[in-house]
């Protein structure tokens, strides 16, 4: 069947659906990597975006139960060149036509995602929706839509739920949380809580975790107002581990303002330079927000940089034991060289620990 | 930090002419790097013995060494030199193995010389695969399982601990030549000893099989701060088994997931610093299709083919930065070829897919065999990019063989069922043709997935394809059909053809239904498409991209596509020299190419550069969007050429020889009546147009002049020429090839025997410069580029040479053209005949460049470009000279054996020259023997083993070698003849008769030289084929042609002392 995705400026890009046959909107987001649909499409870090991919040959694979970054998807859409619809893979349980069906994601191939991803580059973000026509009716629909500001309150954990083990004890502030960083957590043995955006200081003392790890998830960091003011109560009492989106807060936290990039970067090929040590590694990243640089009087200081474009991609409190990262060192898809974080969160509250013993 | 200044002088080593295995790759490679580093500052002390390739120019700042690459040589060089350090990495394995001999020479550490890249001087993991496999076990890595044997007694060990089926394969041998599967003790004894035989150290690898698994590969970027970069993966269409340079492979990987991507993104980049490399290190993995198990196939830690194929699937400049690394320089200092402020530390976002299409020159040697295996048979590749594997498919196949123009062969729709099924079970270079008659033919995905082991997803492809075929049956000029068979890569003579119309019909509905070509920017760095590379891709499925600039005159030059037999990188040679002379006189260059190993397809070498098939489709295509002024078919061989009339025929204006004059030349009735009207002699020809009852039976057909040369068509298909010796012979012939008509009309010519000469020109409508004239050495020899040459003509008289300057005059006001004329002549009792004429750049300009001293190639652009000779300094139909003598010898290279029949046909193939330059004949040529890695012995025993019309001169030179010292071997009916002429013979078996037989005598290092020839005509004898293949092997020199014999004993004789008693 014809459709059509819409761009909120009248760009119309034709296409065959697939996936469910609904109408929806969202922010177009585009992923530059050649792997990992199924994980980028499980990716709540996603949520409310219609996301296209840029190499032009996805579904080879299938979906299989092993690359859930969440059970349930909270895309808008997904728009791609070719749709293979017959997976050839061992692992492969359903084809990508199905699984976007049964969730109820609309789904549009045969697009010339090339020409849309051009477009992007040169216009910027832009909101784009699917629909069964092309008329002026549907762009007036289109400019019309307000896409809501509260993504991360759709897709935050509404309860707090456990992730148990026998090691240390860590709040993970969900802001859009991805499997991996659960499994990466769990594999160094964390006993995890897993707690909604909007925590108050008092949950959190409660528990009284050894460490905080602030996740990645989508939509602007100004609006998370409550997590921003529980993270400034708290920040003195416990390392903190920001990723993405949490390195957005958490620079917010400390006065610091991020700025929105005028293309949203969904990349599976960042080169990250550590500051200190010179080495440099490849990351995925998903982030609508940049930090050029770090003001002169800042308590914070830069730890890691982009190789390629001037950007900050890490940074650490002078005082505090409180790191961020612009990028996604649990990967999922993409490169897994900056696994190492998570050790070095670990080792931080390790730290954390014997200092307060000594205090005592 | 920043590149090195304590080093001056860096040596430089390439590798040498090329065979299969080793092919034109090191073309591009290696003259990246030697330009990077002359460019960088250094003084480059480069050794190639190769002619035909661009490394071995005069750059500024590179002495250039075009001598052999033996250790002899290198130690000379070396010591007159003294460079600071020396580089490995562009030479291929011949020359790693003779970089380890100069360490162990001492001569590295005597004179302080430093290795720079990754040393590949010392035996380390990186350079020895003992040291690998412990490597690998240490770490724990998934290395195949495999154990080296050199006896028997310890097969029972190997099949406990590999299981069956096991992988044989001997150690060292040229791309794996002598292998295969054994499924049980029997087959397992059996191919071991053919290994045993095959391998220099008598040494076998076995190793668990791991076929049906899929094949992936990675290219890794390291430099000495230990930052890496995976530049570059990519999947093989074909199963593990097939020998990776015979496999079509697509980048980046198509079937895998992200989690297993990572996975062997990590273990190559964990390999990759274990063996402490800095440039470029290729690694293999097999990987299962039921589980998750991967194994390592194989690590190399230098430049090679992938890398070639990922420099331009990329437009990453790989072996530029590879020398920039091993220059202490670090990846993030290194420039991004084309992103402003990005560095060459990336690793790169497809938004396009890219297919490498291996092509093999079975065609040209009758009787070969196509199985592919474990033993690499492709002579080149090409390259196509596209936005879907259909498109990429569909062009990959019309790009190498240029008759072939969709997924369909008549010998092959001809098969019956249970043909077709063999040929997939046994795959060979037509299993891709084989999978889409099959699907025609109603078999299943999963059917033939299980036959060919070639995983599902790319035969569905192949089906897409076919289905698309029958849709474009029924649905005749209908907008929608046609738009998706575009999207999906049908040309417009495939789709014409199905819709029984012509392709200017098409191609007309097709502009009216809006249906044109858009050009793709290649810029890997998907997150950034605005970025400007300048190298295209034509596709339907995007917009285009390209806005073609007004301000100059452009010129568009049309390459000369994927390396052949025949046609190795000295074309592109003409085609990148070419590009840089236009771009000096000011000219907006544009090439369309599709070769990977060209070094014309480097980045930047054309303003714009667009890959597709080099067919009139695309030249149309492009020349629609960019308006060039004019078209250049004359610099990229026979392909370029063979356009220029379609070209024409559109209204572009083609410089050089029009369409007309090429088909005066090229089609054998035409010549004869341009040779007659310009009072010229030549061969007396004749056409077979239909098939005969009998040719024994024609008048005609008894009274031809035997012997006889003939061809077939050769718009259909390429065959070798064969020579006939009476009319049943002819009729034997025409019998093999009755089978398709279009194989005619047959060509017979008039057999001419006497002195040969190539002579090459530059003629600008008035004068003529001859730039080069070459002789012969072999009277018999069919092809020119088989034959020995030497250079300057020896025995040329001027009146012969005036005549010579007369016939390119006359030719060239005749036709009416202007620049590059190559033209073949024969001497025979004072008479001059003119065997062919070609009106385009020869094979020999990259040649003549280099000894001439003077650039040919930029003189002949600007004659075309309207130059007149006498304005550029040359008067009176000059011929350039040289101050040495030149040695041209063609390389040799085997089909390889086959793995199931035991050693059936093998075929000798020339696939590339060395050259020898020296004062005299004699040292030229012992200097060519030297390079082309066949030294001359200086004492021990010959073997001869010669056809029966060469007995009795056979017979004379044997007495001459024994004069010398030598001592004479020979075989049945040889041995016969020489011991009653009463020669001291030896006599030696056959192969596989009572021992000792010369297979064993040649692998014991009994005989030092071997000298044989063969019958006419016929299939060469199995044992004729072994001999040869065992001769390369054990670097025995090989002598083919006793013309080239008696210039070896001259050489001999030379050097040698009279030394008889009183």
């Amino acid at each position: 069947m014809k459709r059509y995705l819409i761009l909120e400026d009248g760009t119309v890009f034709p296409g065959n659906a697939f996936g469910a046959r609904i109408n929806t909107t969202g922010e177009l987001a585009l992923y530059t990597g050649a792997t990992g649909y199924q994980e980028t499409i499980t990716n709540d870090n996603y949520t409310g975006q219609i996301v296209a991919f840029t190499y032009p040959q996805q579904g080879a694979t299938g979906i299989n139960r092993d690359d859930y970054e969440a059970i349930q998807p909270t895309i808008k859409g997904m728009v791609i060149g070719e749709n293979y619809q017959l997976p050839s893979h061992w692992q492969a349980q359903m084809t990508l036509d199905l699984f976007l069906q049964a969730q109820r994601i609309p789904g549009l191939m045969n697009v010339d995602t090339r020409r849309l991803a051009r477009h992007i580059a040169k216009y910027g973000n832009m909101k784009a929706s699917f629909m069964d026509t092309h008329d002026a009716h549907a762009h007036d629909q289109i400019k019309a839509l307000v896409i809501a500001n509260n993504q991360v309150n759709q897709v935050s954990t509404k309860q707090p739920f456990p992730s148990p083990n026998i090691g240390k004890n860590v709040v993970v502030i969900d802001l859009g949380l991805k499997n991996t960083v659960l499994r990466e957590l769990s594999k160094r043995q964390c006993n995890v809580t897993v707690l909604p955006f909007d925590t108050d200081s008092g949950m959190i003392n409660t528990i009284a975790p050894d460490g905080i790890l602030v996740s990645n998830g989508p939509g602007k960091p100004e609006a998370l107002t409550k997590t921003i003011a529980t993270l400034k109560t708290v920040q003195e009492r416990y390392p903190i581990f920001g990723i993405g989106l949490g390195f957005a807060v958490m620079a917010l936290v400390n006065d610091v303002p991020v700025l929105p990039r005028k293309v949203s970067q969904h990349r599976i090929n960042l080169a990250v330079r550590e500051k200190i040590t010179q080495n440099t590694n490849f990351a995925a990243q998903n982030s609508s927000f940049y930090l050029p640089e770090l003001p002169a009087n800042s308590d914070l200081f830069v730890t890691h940089v982009a190789v390629n474009h001037q950007e900050v991609l890490g940074y650490r409190h002078r005082y505090l034991p409180n790191f961020a990262i612009n990028f996604d060192p649990e990967a999922a898809a993409g490169p897994r060289d900056t696994l190492h974080f998570f050790d070095d969160f670990i080792d931080l509250m390790d730290a954390n620990i014997s200092r307060k013993q000594r205090l005592e | 930090m920043s590149k090195r200044t304590d080093l001056n002088k860096i040596l430089v080593i390439g590798s040498g002419p090329y065979v299969v295995g080793q092919s034109t790759e090191f073309d591009y490679l290696g003259t990246e790097t030697v330009v990077t580093l002359a460019q960088a500052g250094y003084h480059v002390i480069l050794v190639n013995s190769n002619p035909a390739t661009n490394m071995t120019d005069r750059y500024p700042n590179v002495s250039v060494y075009l001598e052999p690459i033996t250790l002899k040589f290198l130690t000379e060089i070396i010591r007159k030199e003294l460079p600071d350090a020396i580089l490995a990495n562009v030479g291929g394995q011949t020359t790693i193995n003779l970089v380890l001999q100069l360490r162990q020479s001492g001569l590295l550490d005597q004179l302080n010389i430093q290795t720079i890249g990754t040393d590949l001087t010392h035996q380390n993991p990186a350079t020895d695969v003992d040291q690998f496999q412990d490597l690998m076990a240490q770490l724990q890595l998934p290395l195949l399982n495999s154990l080296l044997i050199n006896d028997q007694g310890q097969i029972p060990q190997a099949i406990e601990r590999l299981g069956w089926p096991i992988m044989v394969r001997p150690v060292n041998s040229i791309g794996g030549t002598g292998g295969g599967l054994a499924e049980n003790r029997a087959q397992l004894e059996k191919v071991f000893n053919q290994a045993t035989a095959i391998s220099p150290f008598h040494q076998v690898a076995l190793s668990q099989s791991v076929l049906g698994a899929k094949e992936i590969e990675f290219e890794v970027l390291r430099d000495h701060a230990d930052q890496v970069a995976a530049i570059f993966n990519c999947e093989q269409l074909n199963q593990v088994g097939i020998h990776s340079g015979d496999s079509i492979a697509l980048a980046p990987i198509q079937t895998l997931t992200d989690r297993q991507v990572q996975s062997l993104r990590e273990m190559a980049i964990n390999i990759t610093r274990q063996l402490n490399v800095i440039g470029s290190c290729n690694i293999q993995f097999a990987v299962d299709t039921k589980t998750n198990q991967v194994w390592i196939l194989k690590a190399t830690a230098r430049l090679g083919r992938t890398s070639a194929f990922a420099a331009k699937a990329l437009g990453y400049p790989l072996a530029k930065v590879a020398a920039l690394l091993a220059v202490g320089l670090r990846l993030d200092e290194i420039d991004h070829p084309y992103e402003q402020g990005s560095t060459a530390l990336v690793e790169p976002a497809f938004d396009y897919l890219v297919c490498k299409f291996p092509g093999w020159s079975f065609d040209r040697v009758s009787g070969a065999d196509r199985t592919l295996g474990a033993e690499m048979k492709a002579t080149g590749e090409v390259m196509v990019f596209d936005r879907n594997v259909e498109a990429a498919i569909l062009k990959g196949v019309r790009s190498y063989n240029l008759r072939i123009d969709h997924l369909w062969k008549a010998e092959i729709a001809a098969l019956d069922d249970d043909q077709l099924t063999a040929y997939l079970i046994h795959p060979t270079d037509e299993e891709i043709f084989c999978l889409a008659e099959a699907l025609r033919r109603g078999y299943s995905v999963t059917d033939l997935s299980h036959i060919s082991k070639i995983d599902a997803f790319f035969i569905q492809k192949i089906k897409n394809i076919v289905q698309l075929e029958q849709e474009l049956v029924d649905h005749k000029a209908e907008i929608d059909v046609l738009k998706r068979a575009k999207y999906y890569g049908f040309s417009d003579l495939e789709i014409s053809r199905l819709w029984e119309i012509t392709t200017d019909q098409l191609r007309i509905f097709r502009q009216e239904a809006k249906i044109e070509p858009g050009f793709q920017e290649i810029n890997s760095i998907a997150s950034n498409p605005l970025v400007h590379s300048q190298q295209f891709f034509i596709t339907y499925a995007t917009e285009n991209e390209m806005t073609a600039s007004e301000s100059k005159e452009k010129v568009l030059v049309i390459g000369s596509g994927p390396t052949k037999v025949g046609q190795g990188s000295e074309v592109d040679y003409e085609t990148v020299h070419g590009l840089e002379e236009l771009r000096r006189l000011g000219y907006e260059t544009i090439l369309l190419n599709n070769n990977p190993d060209a070094y014309s397809t480097s980045v930047n070498l054309a303003d714009h550069l667009y890959y597709a098939p080099i067919n009139a489709e695309a030249v149309l295509n492009i020349a629609a969007i960019e308006q060039p002024t004019y078209v250049i078919t004359q610099l990229g061989g026979k392909s370029a050429s063979k356009l220029t009339a379609a070209l024409e025929r559109a209204g572009l204006k083609i410089l050089g020889a029009s369409g007309a004059a090429l088909n005066q030349v090229h089609e054998p009735e035409k010549m004869q009546r341009l040779l007659a009207d310009l009072h010229l002699l030549g061969p007396r020809i004749r056409q077979i147009t239909e098939p005969l009852a009998d040719a024994t039976s024609q008048e005609w057909a008894r009274q031809l002049p035997y012997p006889i040369l003939i061809h077939p068509n050769p718009e259909h298909r390429f065959s070798p020429t064969e020579i006939l010796k009476s009319a049943a012979d002819l009729q034997h012939y025409l019998t093999r090839f009755n089978r398709d008509l279009a194989n005619y009309p047959f060509t017979i010519r008039e057999f001419l025997s006497g002195d040969k000469y190539e002579v090459d020109g530059i003629y600008d409508g008035e004068q003529v410069l001859i730039t080069g004239i070459m002789e012969h050495l072999e009277h018999s020899s069919l092809h020119s580029g088989d034959a020995m040459t030497i250079s300057p003509a020896r025995n040329l008289s001027d009146s012969m040479l005036s005549q010579i300057k007369q016939v390119f005059l006359a030719v060239g006001q005749q036709l009416g053209m202007r620049g590059f004329m190559n033209i073949r002549f024969l001497v025979k009792d004072d008479l001059l005949y003119v065997l062919a004429i070609d009106l385009k750049g020869s094979r020999n300009l990259a040649f003549i460049n280099k000894m001439t001293r003077e650039s040919i190639i930029a003189l002949g652009v600007k004659v075309l470009m309207g130059s007149r000779l006498t304005a550029l300094g040359y008067q009176n139909n000059p011929v350039l000279t040289t101050a040495n003598v030149h040695v041209r010898i063609p390389v040799y290279s085997f089909t390889k054996i086959n793995q199931r029949q035991k050693l059936a046909k093998a075929q000798m193939k020339t696939t590339g020259e060395a050259i020898g330059s020296d004062l005299t004949f004699e040292k030229a040529l012992y200097k060519a023997l030297e390079a082309a890695r066949q030294p001359l012995p200086a004492y021990g025993r010959i073997l001869f083993s010669v056809a029966s019309h060469d007995l009795s001169r056979g017979l004379e030179m044997a007495q001459r070698f024994k004069r010398l010292g030598y001592q004479i071997v020979a075989t049945a009916h040889t041995a016969t003849k020489f011991q009653r002429s009463g020669l001291a013979t030896d006599f030696v078996h056959d192969i596989g008769q009572r021992q000792p037989d010369i297979a064993t005598e040649i692998s014991q290092g009994k005989i030092q030289m071997v000298i044989n020839t063969t019958e006419w005509r016929g299939p060469v004898s199995m044992s004729g084929a072994l001999l040869r293949e065992l001769s390369v092997m054990h670097n025995v020199p090989l002598i083919t042609t006793l013309d080239e014999a008696e210039a070896i004993l001259t050489v001999l004789e030379s050097r040698a002392f009279a030394i008889e008693p009183l």
